[in-house]
């Protein structure tokens, strides 16, 4: 009885929170398998805590914290890919929902995301969930000060990342066009 | 494209993509083993601890039944090494359970990671070689007491004590190759995931000196 009650409140938890869950292992799982087994092996770590868990930091923090630790420590299981951002997203998504350009722009989040480091990923899910400094603290162990640095950098990374992906590959006719346009200008 | 641009497609994307996965799917999950790395090595810890009981104990009733009983001190010595091997087996666990604090801040739970297993693998490298020597000797010391002593002479003394000699040699050889082949074994198992967590720990400590 009292085992039912608790599956039925951890059901409701993860329910309400699997989104924190969702986000960690499309970061740091490399393909549909691998990110199942991380979600697996976060849920079988969230219901072990469980029974531990007081409020005595917030929900949020306390999820974060086991989904995080549950993935930095399994990262010599899987495989670095370097196409982890290629993942199959489109098909996650309804037909209606479907936008060309919207998905245009998620892949390039993803795999600008994907070159970071292992850390950096952590820092800038956080950042990007819009957590205050003092909660991504209490989070990952890092003081404030050294979290601002960091940011600072992986925004830095991200804006060279983005950047290098938008680069136009020329066509070999626009290519031949810029050559015969400089014989001009050389002639001239 | 702008950071906070980014922003936006960040909570657009996990608003359509974070559906609840269904209870039935999380209630099997609930019964599922752990795949962690943790979890893999207590199972693995445990199934020797089991082997070594199983083999050891059997090996033992064989030398106190067989021979009417003439061999029981070699029975005694296998008794006696799953003893050691079951102290062997408490440490390793106690270092296993010390090893993770899931509810921990990230970077508490890495250095407690980094040091719990380099303690493991450290005396996964002692014990497994030490293991050699200790063998060695105990299986000597019955040969000595059960041949050799009884009527020692003289002749006998000076004959053995070249093969007494050549095998505290090849004891010692054993031993030193006995290192090496776990070093080899130990740096194959955990070499390279120790190596990534120490990567991790040591990023987020990168800027804190300096500030």
């Amino acid at each position: 009885m009292a085992q039912d009650q608790s599956q039925q409140r951890f059901l409701q938890l993860i329910s309400e929170n699997s989104g924190i869950i969702q986000k960690v292992c499309r970061l740091y799982g490399h393909s549909g398998e691998d990110r199942q087994d991380l979600f697996q092996e976060i849920i079988i770590q969230i219901w072990k805590a469980f029974p531990q868990f007081r409020s005595e930091s917030k929900l949020s923090t306390w999820m974060y914290r086991i989904a995080l630790n549950t993935a930095i420590s399994n990262l010599r299981k899987r495989q670095r890919s370097p196409k982890i951002a290629e993942l199959d997203v489109a098909p996650l998504l309804s037909a209606e929902h479907y936008d060309h350009e919207k998905e245009e722009k998620r892949q390039l989040l993803y795999e600008a995301i994907s070159r970071l480091s292992e850390l950096e990923k952590a820092i800038v899910m956080l950042y990007l969930e819009e957590k205050s400094y003092e909660e991504m603290e209490e989070i990952l162990g890092i003081s404030q000060g050294n979290l601002r640095v960091k940011i600072n950098r992986i925004k830095e990374k991200l804006r060279k990342n983005i950047h290098f992906q938008f680069q136009p590959i020329a066509s070999p006719v626009e290519k031949l066009v810029t050559v015969e346009k400089n014989k001009d200008i050389s002639y001239e | 494209m702008e950071i906070e641009t980014l922003k936006e497609i960040w909570v657009a994307t996990n608003q359509e993509e974070c559906q609840a996965s269904s209870d039935p799917d999380i209630l099997n999950m609930l019964h599922a083993k752990s795949g962690g790395l943790i979890a893999r090595m207590k199972q693995n810890l445990l199934f020797e601890l089991i082997m070594v009981i199983v083999i050891f104990s059997g090996v033992a009733f064989y030398y106190f039944t067989a021979f009417s009983g003439r061999l029981s001190q070699v029975a005694w010595a296998y008794i006696l090494l799953a003893l050691v091997f079951v102290v062997y087996y408490y440490h390793k666990n106690k270092l296993l359970k010390e090893m993770q604090c899931i509810t921990c801040r990230v970077k508490s739970n890495l250095q407690m990671q980094v040091l719990k297993l380099e303690q493991y693998i450290r005396l996964y490298l002692v014990a497994g070689t030490l293991m050699v020597p200790i063998l060695m000797i105990l299986f000597f010391v019955l040969f000595m007491v059960r041949h050799w002593w009884p009527g020692l002479s003289q002749m006998h003394l000076n004959s053995s004590l070249f093969s007494t000699m050549a095998y505290f040699l090849i004891m010692i050889g054993l031993t030193v190759l006995t290192w090496y082949i776990n070093k080899w074994y130990l740096n194959f198992l955990y070499g390279r995931h120790i190596k990534n967590l120490k990567s991790v720990y040591e990023e987020m400590n990168e800027d804190e000196t300096e500030l």
